[in-house]
């Protein structure tokens, strides 16, 4: 079976996730032509004396610098990636434009689900943060065997969250994550975009590579709806606005555009990867926007 | 009302409009929940465009209504400025074809009726199918094509190409007068009413407004004026004037004709008896109007048809004109007078007698028989054509009654008084019964205080022919005694120096009458020593003949029935008699195939009356008995009909209307479309609905609001 065929909707009646991580996944795998693995990551270890002739490729140019000395880093330890998964399920998360299509939370967990599956295959260690506005669960990384069902479980059991505050919750997140590695981040960044990117920069500042996987329902993108309606913000069940779409669909579309536009932009210099996806896409994609993440990385 | 609708009853559908206010009103109730992620952008958007969506809601209910009544107005077909029928029934159309002889104008390779007709048949199957139709052919004389009114599905196409225009006039009064007819038995209302015509340009008649009167209370009607032609130029020839005294086989006399030429130097000719005798020639430029001159050799004793000829332009019919010219063997005149009596001034008599008759001539062409009054009786008038009374003695009631309707019904005399005793006679009867007034004191002269002859009227018939010479001769005549008599309604053709009437024309009504306010005797006058007199006497007894006899062979316009009151002898020369079988011979199309029918014979008065139905076809309508011919008449086309000018159609309906024909519509142009329009209406349900359109996609766009051309195409969820 070709994986770009796999709906997220039809996979997620799949019920177990695990099924459906595997299935994703071996599916994507099939599908290559070329195996995207490229080994392990690295640890540091010493340095030693560059003998001339010998590849420069691990030239310390920064020791150099420092001692007009030519220095070679000596990897001493090879260990696995070690990757965080940033769930967001606060209540924004929870909105489906269309009956029978998923929440974009639901998304959120088969793809969080299947990357883990992933990368514990290739033996890189996985953990799993869950937040609405504050940190709801947190499984540290590890690579064991086991570490995949105590995530499943965490994302199964996602709770119903609340508000968003994402900045302090990254801000929060990336105090507690102190081995530089992988940061996966699911959301919808609906959030004041400078403090969702002060947030990542804390990530980026204490050496992580991060990838946000930016969740969104077509119909939040294009507020495709007629008639009249009483728009009811899922975060604030009080707040509520009466309106046609159809009129304000252009000024929607442009500020929502333009909102985006900002996320990339900031997102693009702070070199973290904005993978966008809506709800109706492959899960695939997602698998894709990271390999080519990793590719870069090693 | 200006606006119509063909299908009122669909005017229901405009309750449709509601259902945008309904349905708008029911969707306002109708809003959904929907919970939504983020509320920030709906937010900045919506502070910004609230206002203007509030009004845009309301300018789509307005655009949703106006579209759907449009449609609704549409489904109706209104008609506007149209003519509707009332009461739902269908419409009834009667067409007016003008026949009148100018209809036969050629213009654009066809006549101006052809042309006319052409547009009744497109006006016809254009009507709608529950239409009827009645089609009047107007002239002189108006006639029904159809006995009754017919539907349009089964009138026949082929009874109006079978129609062609007469060489009669157009009679508006009578028209009207036959279309209130119609309008009584119309089976729908109102009824409209289509002239189909060149408005020749011709005297409205004197009726009108009567006439108007009777079509407006026969009902609701309406009248479309179309104008079939246009202007052109030609000519025709508008009069022909025989002699008009009794003239001799052999005579050379002038007739004249008043032609309107068409071109330089026109050659116009006189045809008598079907050939022709005499050519004219109109010299100049094209467009006079010019008398033309013939010099006839007259024929033998008998009724002579002529036509004076020009060549034909585009109307033909006013080119020819028929005239009859009467030769008779001897005129008889009965010449009565009183008992001679030097001692009064009679006896003047004889000269008459002798001027007429020169030396007892019986072969000249009067023949006089000359008696007193006691020697005549009434009975005697109907064998003479011309009765000269010479200072007759008082007449008796029977007889003067006896003279007055011989006069009436259409004879002539010449009455000469001057004798003094007779005064009280005269004015107390005689003058009178004439139409002259009742106070006529006689003046005497002494001699060398004569008063002269002054020439009053010289164009008169009487008189015209005579040279400058001959004029002179007769004013250096003498007069010493004559009655002063009151002209009255009368011609005064001669007069003395002082200005009292000498020679005065009466009228009675078919007859006349010449009055001499003197005798013949040469204490009053030297008149009968001049050589004037012959002349004078002779001219005078012919023209009372050819007065006598005009009534027996006159012109008439086409479209006048002949009444003739023939002389008697002519009668008694074809043996008429109660019992006898006359028939006449009317004009026919072509001239020649003329249709032989029985006329009527009417025997009242002192003279035997001739009458035959009218024909609207110039040419010569011949009574005849027992082979003879006894009457010949002329009808010729109405001098109006060469009137080359048409009114103006605007002109025309101002006329209509000053005589209180309420409404009138203009077809004007290329005339099915307009009629259709003029008659239904304008339609308006095309632009209706290209409103209609343009209101939707209107709507359409302001309904779209902010949305993007290119939509997602997603089922809306809560629909």
């Amino acid at each position: 079976m070709k994986a770009e065929i796999l709906s997220p909707e039809l996979v997620s009646q799949l019920g177990r996730l695990d099924l459906i991580a595997r299935l994703v996944v071996e599916g994507f795998l099939t599908g290559l032509h070329k195996s995207p693995y490229h080994g392990f990551s690295s640890e540091f270890a010493e340095y030693r004396r560059y003998i001339p002739g010998e590849s420069i490729a691990h030239m310390d140019w920064r020791v150099y610098a420092k001692t007009d000395r030519h220095y070679l880093t000596v990897i001493s330890d090879e260990t696995n990636l070690r990757a965080t998964l940033l769930v967001d399920c606060s209540a924004s998360m929870r909105f489906s434009g269309e009956e029978g299509r998923l929440s974009k939370v639901a998304y959120a967990r088969l793809l969080a689900a299947t990357l883990a599956y992933m990368l514990l295959r290739q033996n890189d260690a996985v953990g799993l943060v869950t937040f609405d506005e504050r940190p709801l669960a947190m499984v540290p990384a590890r690579s064991v065997r086991r570490q995949l069902f105590q995530i499943l479980k965490e994302l199964e059991l996602l709770p119903v969250g609340h508000g968003t505050r994402l900045g302090p919750v990254l801000h929060r997140v990336a105090e507690r994550i102190h081995r530089r590695g992988l940061i996966l981040l699911f959301s919808d960044l609906m959030d004041d975009p400078d403090e969702v990117l002060a947030g990542l920069k804390h990530f980026r500042h204490g050496g992580h590579e991060v990838v946000v996987f930016q969740i969104l329902d077509p119909r939040e993108i294009e507020l495709d709806y007629r008639g009249e309606y009483d728009f009811v913000a899922l975060e604030e069940p009080d707040s509520s606005l009466r309106a046609e779409p159809a009129h304000l669909r252009r000024g929607y579309q442009k500020r929502f555009e333009a909102w985006r536009d900002r996320l990339r932009r900031d997102c693009r210099r702070q070199l973290i990867d904005l993978v966008e996806m809506t709800t109706d896409m492959p899960l695939e994609k997602g698998l894709g926007a990271y390999l080519q993440k990793r590719r870069r990385l090693y | 009302m200006p606006v119509s609708f063909a299908n009122p009853a669909l005017l229901l559908g405009a309750l449709a409009a509601v259902l945008p206010v309904v349905i708008h009103l029911l969707s306002r109730r109708r809003v959904r929940r929907l919970p939504f992620s983020d509320l920030r952008f709906l937010r900045e958007v919506q502070t910004r465009q609230s206002r203007s969506l509030g009004i845009r809601r309301w300018l789509l209910l307005l655009l949703r209504v106006l579209a759907l009544l449009c449609i609704a107005l549409a489904v109706a077909r209104p008609h506007w400025g149209g003519l509707a029928p009332s009461g739902g029934g269908g419409r009834s159309v009667l067409f007016v074809l003008d026949a009148s002889a100018s209809m036969a104008t050629q213009q654009d390779d066809r006549t101006r009726f052809a042309a006319a007709v052409e547009l009744c048949t497109e006006m016809i199957a254009s009507l709608p199918d529950d239409s009827t139709v009645q089609v009047l052919l107007a002239s002189a004389r108006i006639d029904p094509l159809f006995a009754d009114w017919l539907p349009v599905g089964i009138l026949s196409e082929d009874a109006l190409q079978a129609l062609a225009p007469t060489d009669g006039g157009f009679d508006l009064a009578a028209l009207l007068r036959e279309a209130a007819r119609q309008v009584a038995t119309a089976p729908g209302t109102p009824v409209q009413i289509v002239l189909l015509s060149d408005l020749q340009l011709a005297p409205l008649p004197a009726d009108l407004a009567e006439a108007v009167r009777l079509l407006r209370a026969a009902g609701e009607s309406t009248l479309l004026v179309h104008q079939v032609g246009q202007p052109t130029d030609g000519g025709g020839v508008l009069r022909v004037d025989v002699p008009r005294r009794a003239v001799r086989p052999g005579e050379t006399v002038v007739v004249t004709a008043r032609v309107t030429t068409d071109r330089p130097d026109q050659a116009c000719q006189l045809d008598l008896g079907g050939r022709r005798v005499a050519e004219a020639v109109v010299a100049g430029p094209a467009g006079q109007d010019a008398e033309v001159a013939f010099s006839l050799v007259v024929p033998p004793v008998g009724l002579h048809a002529g036509w004076v000829r020009k060549p034909s332009d585009r109307f033909a019919a006013d080119d020819a004109r028929p005239f009859v010219l009467d030769v008779r063997e001897q005129v008889s005149v009965l010449l009565i007078h009183g008992e001679d009596r030097d001692t009064v001034g009679r006896g003047g008599w004889r000269y008459l007698a002798t001027a007429l008759a020169p030396d007892g001539d019986a072969s000249g062409l009067f023949r006089v028989r000359a008696v007193t009054n006691t020697e005549v009786a009434a009975g005697d008038l109907a064998e003479h054509d011309v009765v000269l009374l010479v200072d007759p003695e008082p007449l008796g009631r029977q007889f003067l009654g006896g003279l007055l309707r011989w006069l009436k019904d259409g004879g002539a005399a010449a009455l000469w008084i001057g004798d003094p005793t007779l005064s009280g006679y005269l004015t107390g009867t005689l003058l009178p019964a004439l139409a002259l007034g009742s106070e006529a004191p006689f003046v005497v002269r002494e001699q060398g205080a004569y008063e002269r002859l002054v020439v009053a009227a010289p164009d008169h018939a009487l008189l015209r022919g005579f040279g400058t010479d001959a004029i002179a001769t007769l004013e250096d005549l003498s007069w010493w005694r004559y009655y002063a008599l009151t002209e009255g309604t009368a011609t005064v053709l001669l007069t003395v120096t002082g200005g009292a009437p000498l020679l005065l024309e009466t009228e009675l009504q078919a007859g006349r009458c010449l009055v001499w306010a003197t005798n013949l005797r040469r204490e009053a006058t030297d008149l009968a020593r001049s050589p004037m007199f012959l002349p004078l006497m002779q001219r005078q007894t012919a023209y009372l003949a050819w007065r006598s006899m005009t009534n027996a062979t006159g012109a008439i316009a086409v479209g006048e029935a002949p009444a003739i009151r023939i002389p008697p002898r002519r009668g008694r020369t074809a043996q008429l008699d109660a019992t006898a079988e006359l028939q006449v011979t009317a004009p026919a199309s072509g001239g020649a195939n003329a249709l032989s029918q029985m006329a009527q014979l009417i025997w009242s008065g002192t003279r035997p009356l001739l009458r035959a139905p009218a024909s609207d076809r110039a040419g010569f309508f011949t009574f005849t008995a027992a082979g003879d011919t006894v009457a010949l008449v002329a009808a010729a086309v109405p001098a109006a009909e060469s009137i080359l000018a048409l009114q103006e159609v605007d002109a025309f309906r101002d006329e209509l209307a000053a005589a209180g024909l309420l409404r009138t519509g203009g077809l004007t142009g290329p005339a099915t479309g307009n009629f259709a329009a003029a008659l239904s209406g304008r339609e308006l349900a095309p632009w209706l609905l290209l409103l209609a359109v343009m209101i939707l996609l209107l709507e359409s766009y302001l309904g779209r609001g902010s949305e993007r051309r290119g939509k997602v195409a997603t089922p809306d969820p809560s629909a």
